[in-house]
């Protein structure tokens, strides 16, 4: 494979965590808004918060990770001259899954 | 405690219920079916809610397998007023 498909694949495989994340995140934003309802205190409060800025974090990672899917670049010229972030980025939001799996878990039981 | 009682009926889903739960074991024992019927909740519902609340030594059993009763721990009657505190944060 070359450096580019290397890139490209990578790139998707980002993205789609970055959905999955995103995905994730509400329905622990669900969860959270649920409760919030019934018991309104500064903790209830402060996970709608935490959950909805780690949620635009998410969506701010996945944007910029699928500029590079949406912007027409048929030489491919662009992505092998912007492509340093993409490993990074892949790393964070893997980290990211495991971590909201995790609280995915404790939160729904 | 605190800690703990906040994120069992304020962070985890279901948190409500079982809020409830233990303001109705704080009047008596009671058994999962009894509790089921006392707060209008499906069966399952509420054996999970006390699976939760039992490993988090919230409260314990009578020990037999059918019909068990289900108490408040120790841990938990000497926490009640913590409870308090988070349950008077309840809308309406």
């Amino acid at each position: 494979m070359s450096v580019l498909e290397n890139v490209l694949l990578l790139n998707y495989v980002a993205v789609s965590i970055g959905i999955i994340n995103i995905c994730l995140m509400m329905g622990l934003l669900y969860s959270y808004f649920r409760t919030y309802k019934e018991i309104k205190s500064a903790f209830t409060v402060g996970l709608l918060y935490f959950t909805s800025l780690i949620l635009i974090q998410n969506i701010f990672t996945t944007l910029y990770l699928a500029v590079f899917i949406i912007l027409p670049d048929p030489q491919g010229s662009l992505l092998l001259e912007i492509h340093e972030p993409i490993k990074p980025l892949l790393f964070i939001n893997i980290i990211q899954l495991v971590a909201l799996i995790f609280l995915y878990k404790i939160t729904k039981d | 405690m605190k800690k703990l009682l906040w994120w069992l009926i304020a962070g985890s889903s279901g948190g409500p219920n079982r809020a409830k739960i233990i303001m109705k074991l704080n009047e008596r024992p009671f058994n999962a079916h009894q509790l089921a019927e006392e707060l209008d909740l499906n069966y399952k519902t509420v054996r999970h809610h006390l699976k939760v609340l039992d490993e988090n030594n919230v409260i314990t059993s009578s020990g037999q397998k059918y019909g068990e009763l289900y108490f408040l721990s120790d841990k938990m009657t000497d926490n009640y007023d913590v409870f308090n505190e988070i349950w008077d944060k309840l809308k309406g």
